[in-house]
């Protein structure tokens, strides 16, 4: 058996039975669920109750039309205070009463809620009373409400994209959540990841036995070991998560058939079809693996360099600039995704990772010319190549390297000598 | 027959040379001593030889093949900066390390088996290491060491950080896998620790070496003639003359230094005259007292160059 394999085997299973990472990988879309699930939840039970409102209407022109959220329940008292003594307040019959004066025009009804603790009651009242008061203005100046709706049936407009291909429906929607989806994921992705593989090769130095692991192992097989170890770590967790995550929403969407976001996602489906999306899955799954073995392994350069937390930072900073960089252009870059900032951001391969899923989701042949995206391909690879060519050998001198801080000019020693 | 022949071998880090054309040779199932103060090159040349770090120029050689790749797991290594995984279960742990040597895993997990019952480790085997006192983990980095039965031992600073019973835990291992026809390195700075177990000694100081040889042969040569007397009664006096000189003396005790024409029988005629001897004997340098000696003379060399 190959030794990095037992490396990656080893590492895998120790970060994947980690609490933490148990964790995290159900907290998360737990989280997602309380975020998107539950307010929706709760709202559509709130909706459920039937509130009871006793009305009082003084000017007696209004028609109230009880609903399956309130009912109507019309009073005879010449007040509140008359009404109050004839209710039992042991039973509250009523959650509130309503009561409209003799000039509705003119005068503020009064809604009177028997408790606090019903906050959309005033809401729902509040819409049904207008909706009587219009009513009641139709009858006095002669409108049939039929009339009225028809006037305010919305007008029709397609939207469609018209290239040398012919006409399509528009997508700039998708497109756009499609860009901003795969940057952010990448991301996440270099970073959190990225910095595991940094933390990970600092362990092993900070408590000396990387000494003994490289007694058994090439120090390239030490550092590949992880970086794969780590990378199926991430994978593990992304599927749990997506898994999860359609679970979740499945059985959102079989409680409530005609869920809003249920809605959404068929309609964001429906889009998708619109897209390329075979050449956007490659382009994301390629600069997400390339991009994270480019930072991964510069990062893991850096776990063996120093040996306390605080040393790293200096080298993390500088680091993580070209991500920051591409983060705070992403914007700039979906607004305008064939201009010149999108395209250098697009080939220069620390930012590519990020930028190059964003503009083609715009499309191939549009927003990105096909000899852009090779040459971006290209550009990737060869970096990647020369990184870990460059940072096994910081890795190989750095891991033995105790004490002092090491300097850049260090670093560079390595490279050139290890 | 060597096992391990070393030859010229140079390495310099940043422009300083830390070893210095080093050649020597260990014989098989030797016990051998590295020794020399601190950066004196002994944990670089180990790392050389346990192909952690690579040399500028020179040649090793092992069981009479150039240094390779596959070697290493003939080597058992116990580094000087000890250090195990805090997390992980001892046994897991130690059939990692044996899998890292190229065990099988069936192979790896019957030996931790077997030597865990040997050293009475059983009830650990589900522990973590940071469950352990600092002597249990000791000893479970002991036996990821041997455990793959290396032909090659390598102990950098062993008995640092060993408790007593531990230490003697250690030595009595060690001789046993001499017994077994291993060859075993031994690398310090604590020379009383090595002088007993020790066949032969290499002194190394600024990369250089300065000493080599079997270790009974290096205390001849370096012999100061040296005897010790000791009368029955306290009150004895010896006279020196310019042919015995009294070196020290202590209340019938007196170690006399014999001038290099005279033999000992002469010097007990001698020394029968002032009273009646109970003890005699020769006084060997410690390696301790020829380490000191032979660091010295190195470093005034290079000073005077």
């Amino acid at each position: 058996m190959n030794k990095w394999w037992l490396v990656l085997k080893r590492e895998y299973l120790f970060r994947v039975k980690k609490k933490s990472f148990i964790v995290m990988t159900l907290l998360l879309p737990l989280l997602f669920a309380s975020f998107i699930i539950l307010p929706a939840y709760l709202m559509e039970r709130s909706m459920k109750k039937n509130y009871k409102v006793a009305v009082i209407d003084q000017s007696g022109k209004l028609k109230f039309d009880s609903t399956e959220e309130v009912s109507f329940i019309q009073v005879r008292a010449t007040g509140i205070d008359e009404l109050k003594s004839q209710i039992d307040k042991e039973k509250k019959p009523y959650d509130a009463v309503l009561q409209v004066p003799s000039d509705p025009e003119h005068e503020a009804a009064v809604l009177y809620l028997l408790s606090d603790k019903d906050v959309k009651i005033s809401d729902v009242v509040r819409d049904i009373y207008q909706q009587a008061m219009e009513g009641y203005r139709y009858k006095q100046i002669n409108i049939q409400p039929e009339v009225l709706e028809q006037i305010k049936e919305p007008a029709k407009l397609t939207v469609l994209k018209w290239t040398e291909k012919g006409v399509t429906k528009s997508s700039v929607g998708v497109r756009i959540a499609l860009a901003t989806i795969g940057a952010l994921l990448v991301y996440f992705f270099m970073f959190m990841y990225g910095g595991l593989a940094m933390r990970s090769v600092m362990e092993e130095k900070v408590n000396r036995v990387v000494e003994l692991i490289v007694s058994s192992v090439r120090p390239l097989e030490l550092m590949f070991g992880k970086l794969l170890a780590i990378l199926f770590v991430a994978l593990t967790q992304f599927v749990v998560w997506i898994v999860l995550i359609v679970f979740i929403l499945k059985s959102v969407n079989i409680a409530g058939q005609n869920s809003d976001i249920m809605v959404k996602l068929n309609m964001v489906l429906e889009m998708v079809k619109h897209v390329n999306l075979g050449l956007w899955i490659f382009t994301f799954v390629f600069f997400f693996l390339t991009g994270y073995l480019l930072y991964g392994s510069w990062f893991a350069a850096i776990g063996s360099a120093v040996d306390v937390e605080t040393d790293a930072q200096q080298f993390v900073f500088p680091l993580t600039l070209p991500i920051i960089f591409a983060i705070i252009f992403l914007q700039a870059v979906i607004f305008n995704p064939d201009g010149q900032m999108a395209f250098w951001l697009s080939i220069i391969p620390f930012t590519s990772p990020i930028i190059m899923p964003v503009r083609i989701s715009f499309g191939i042949g549009e927003a990105v010319m096909w000899w852009e995206y090779l040459l971006s391909l290209v550009l990737m690879i060869l970096t990647v190549w020369a990184s870990l060519w460059a940072t096994a050998k910081v890795f190989r001198m750095g891991i033995l390297f105790y004490g002092k801080r090491p300097t850049y000019k260090d670093l560079w020693k390595w490279i050139r000598q290890g | 027959m060597s096992f391990i022949e070393v030859k010229n071998i140079r390495k310099s880090y940043d422009g300083h040379l830390a070893l210095k054309d080093l050649s020597f040779s260990v014989e098989k199932g030797a016990i051998y001593g590295l020794l020399g103060p601190n950066g004196a090159g002994k944990t670089t040349f180990i790392r050389i030889l346990n192909r952690i770090i690579v040399y500028d120029s020179g040649q090793i050689f092992f069981d009479g093949e150039p240094l390779q790749q596959k070697h290493i797991n003939r080597i058992g290594y116990l580094p000087e900066e000890r250090g195990l995984y805090r997390k992980m279960k001892v046994a897991e742990q130690i059939i990692y390390f044996a899998q890292l040597k190229g065990l099988t895993y069936g192979e790896a997990f019957r030996r931790t088996k077997k030597f865990m019952k040997k050293f009475d480790m059983v009830t650990w085997w589900n522990k973590k290491l940071e469950e352990l006192s600092k002597g249990m983990q000791q000893k479970v980095q002991f036996l990821i060491t041997i455990i793959h039965e290396p032909d090659l031992l390598i102990f950098d600073e062993p008995f640092s950080g060993f408790d007593p019973i531990n230490q003697e835990m250690l030595k009595s291992e060690i001789l046993e896998l001499h017994r077994h026809g291993k060859t075993i390195l031994f690398s310090t700075h604590m020379m009383a620790s090595v002088e007993e177990i020790c066949d032969s000694i290499l002194l190394i100081n600024n990369g250089e070496k300065i000493l080599e040889g079997d270790i009974h042969e290096v205390k001849q040569q370096h012999k100061q003639n040296l005897y010790r007397i000791i009368y029955s009664s306290p009150d004895a006096q010896f006279v020196e003359n310019e042919k015995f000189i009294v070196k020290g003396k202590d209340s019938g005790q007196y170690l006399v230094q014999v001038s290099e024409k005279e033999d000992t029988n002469t010097l007990l005629q001698y020394a029968m005259r002032f009273g009646e001897i109970v003890h005699f004997e020769e006084v060997l340098p410690t390696l301790n007292e020829i380490f000191i000696q032979a660091v010295q003379n190195s470093n005034l060399k290079t000073v005077e160059q």
